[in-house]
């Protein structure tokens, strides 16, 4: 209330509230000044504008809101890896077997500074733009994080050829999951106080990425104007081509970050005990989003190509955390994959049914939910569940 | 008599006896070969390929002339197909495309027994692109490749398969991994018996499970299954309506 209290005080003060109109002298020789000017033009389109000042008294900002959060987070995130870097002390050399196109080669790079992406650069453009994830000594990778020890190293893409690409894929999905989280708390009105809740584990086969987050507006319908907003945060988002930053925190520290949600608070204890160590954290940055993840994600966000947020699901029914609790489910495509407008309507259209990955909140399995919204379906499994009672009493 | 006298409705002709559709694209006008003889020397040269196709089952030619080839092959053997021996005009067609008499008797006692039972869609030949030495398979264009070499064969023959096509359906990249899974929601949004016809068009086989791709002949190991499965298909049904 301190910072509302502030802006109020800030317009009597200025006079914007009572008095908001400047005038200019006429047939004045001279005309307006400079400063003149300007001043009209803050009144008109500044921060402290008539509109503005009406919406902020209309729907106060509250002390906690997005942008200080993400702040927050963010400065603790650079912080941390300050402090991990100069952890380090001396710089030791490892050696780095690439196996791959266009030659094998041996490099020495840092040990713990050197990543993926560093040795991707030593190949060419094309390893670093393309490369999605890397796998060291047969484990999957991240392209920014620190290398630890003496490896062999694979650089993946998305259209390989020789090989299934389906780690890749999922690694792809589970960063577009990431990236709409990033959307969703960003690009509401600062007077909402977006929590996000979680996303499920990446599957592709489910047609769609999900991220369940707490968007404190109840009942929201939004039309197909506003879901264009969100598709078209995600590409300005790819168009930043922000890294994926990875740092391993400890437990206390993740909790003091994430302080302000209340429903990360309760995720981190749970996630710490099923790590490795069983006391630290994964956490992502991408721009100053940050959030936890079990990774690895892809390279950079510049990765994403064609995307659509398609459905907006209300979970008020299904799960009983939040009454404001949606799913937000999205389809994309890797940049430089093209699909006739045809094909991608076809997986845009199944995108827009429920996803069938775990609600939050519940235990129950999803084909009988995603059912309800089929009624075909839906005939298919009471015959079922009929054709069970009868062998059951049979 | 009643003026104006009373207009005759004319029943619409019965659509029965319709050329039948070929499984090959047929250009909408035939190719002017050159040929000193004229039009007539165009169509002697055909009769020659066609001939041959129906005699040895498998030939080389230049890429244009079997493909022209193969539009008139393929019309032939659906004729054959539908009327039989004891039909006059399929006959006299038969007699016009293949001028060595000792192969006419092969067209319907061996070939039209074997493509009766055929898979619809399938077409009977078989194309594929000949090594040439002479020209880069890569400048493929109309007007430019005339020395391009092809084979052009029935399926069915006796000989050992060809290897290829070489090129690989990619099932795992995400695009295709999307769209498989929007295809199989599809089927199950359908009623009962649509989900039944999902497993009868299966599009593109899944990597993790055996793939038929990797050895020996694709197009022929499928058309085997193909048949060997509308065979066996027929049967469950009506065991489970007993």
């Amino acid at each position: 209330m301190g910072r509302l209290a502030g802006i109020i005080q800030k317009c009597r003060y200025s006079g914007l509230i009572h008095i908001q109109k400047r005038y200019f002298q006429m047939h004045s020789v001279q005309g307006p000044t400079a400063e003149e000017v300007e001043g009209v033009r803050k009144d008109l389109f500044g921060k402290l504008c008539r509109e503005n000042v009406r919406s902020i008294l209309q729907n106060p900002i509250p002390s906690v809101n997005n942008p200080v959060v993400r702040a927050k987070r963010s400065q603790m995130f650079s912080e941390e890896k300050e402090n991990q870097y100069k952890e380090l002390g001396r710089i030791q050399k490892i050696d780095v077997e690439y196996v791959g196109v266009p030659e094998n080669v041996n490099l020495m790079m840092n040990k713990g500074i050197s990543t993926p992406y560093d040795c991707a650069k030593h190949m060419s453009d094309v390893h670093v733009q393309r490369s999605v994830v890397a796998e060291v000594n047969g484990q999957l990778w991240d392209m920014h994080r620190p290398l630890e020890e003496t490896c062999k190293l694979r650089l993946f893409h998305m259209k390989m050829k020789a090989e299934d690409p389906f780690n890749v894929n999922k690694v792809f999905w589970r960063s577009c999951s990431f990236m709409l989280g990033a959307v969703l708390e960003s690009a509401l009105h600062e007077h909402i106080y977006v929590e996000l809740h979680s996303f499920p584990p990446a599957n592709v086969r489910s047609g769609s990425f999900v991220y369940d987050v707490d968007l404190k507006i109840k009942d929201w319908k939004p039309n197909t104007d506003e879901m264009r907003v969100f598709s078209l945060e995600m590409r300005k988002l790819a168009q930043k081509n922000l890294p994926f930053e990875r740092l391993e925190v400890n437990v206390d520290l993740a909790l003091e970050m994430f302080e302000d949600n209340q429903y990360k608070k309760k995720q981190i204890p749970e996630i710490a005990a099923g790590s490795t160590t069983g006391k630290t954290v994964c956490l992502y940055r991408v721009g100053d989003f940050v959030d936890i993840s079990r990774g690895p994600l892809m390279s950079t966000t510049g990765l994403l190509g064609r995307c659509t947020i398609t459905a907006l699901h209300p979970l008020r029914e299904l799960s009983n955390i939040s009454d404001t609790l949606y799913r937000v489910q999205g389809v994309a495509l890797p940049a430089g994959f093209l699909l006739n407008y045809f094909a991608y309507g076809l997986i845009e259209q199944r995108g827009k049914l429920l996803n069938s990955a775990r609600i939050p909140g519940t235990l129950q399995p999803h084909k009988q939910i995603s059912a309800k919204h089929n009624q075909n379906q839906k005939a298919v499994l009471i015959e079922e569940e009929t054709k069970q009672k009868q062998a059951v009493s049979a | 008599m009643v003026f104006p006298p009373p207009i005759k409705v004319q029943q619409a002709p019965k659509l029965t006896n319709l050329i039948s559709k070929l499984n090959v694209k047929v250009l909408p006008s035939p190719r002017k070969f050159q040929n000193p003889g004229g039009p007539e020397g165009r169509l002697k040269a055909m009769r020659r390929t066609v001939t041959a196709l129906v005699k040895h089952e498998r030939i080389e030619a230049r890429y244009f002339r079997a493909d022209e080839a193969r539009g008139y092959v393929e019309r032939l053997i659906s004729e054959a197909v539908r009327y039989g021996d004891l039909h006059r005009p399929t006959m006299d067609l038969a007699k016009f495309w293949i001028y060595d008499e000792a192969a006419i008797p092969k067209l319907f006692k061996v070939l039209v027994p074997r493509y009766k039972q055929w898979p619809s869609g399938l077409p009977y030949t078989r194309m594929l692109r000949a090594p040439s030495s002479i020209v880069d398979q890569t400048t493929f264009k109309v007007g430019i490749g005339h020395h391009l070499l092809a084979v052009l064969e029935l399926r069915g023959n006796p000989f050992p398969p060809l290897p290829g096509p070489f090129t690989k359906p990619h099932a795992g990249a995400i695009h295709n991994v999307l769209l498989e899974e929007a295809r199989k929601e599809y089927f199950r949004s359908q009623s009962t018996i649509e989900s039944q016809a999902e497993q009868h068009t299966q599009a593109v086989p899944i990597p993790g499970e055996e793939s038929c791709f990797q050895q020996g002949d694709t197009l022929e190991q499928l058309t085997h299954e193909l048949v060997s499965e509308s065979v066996s298909e027929i049967d469950p049904p009506e065991e489970s309506k007993k």
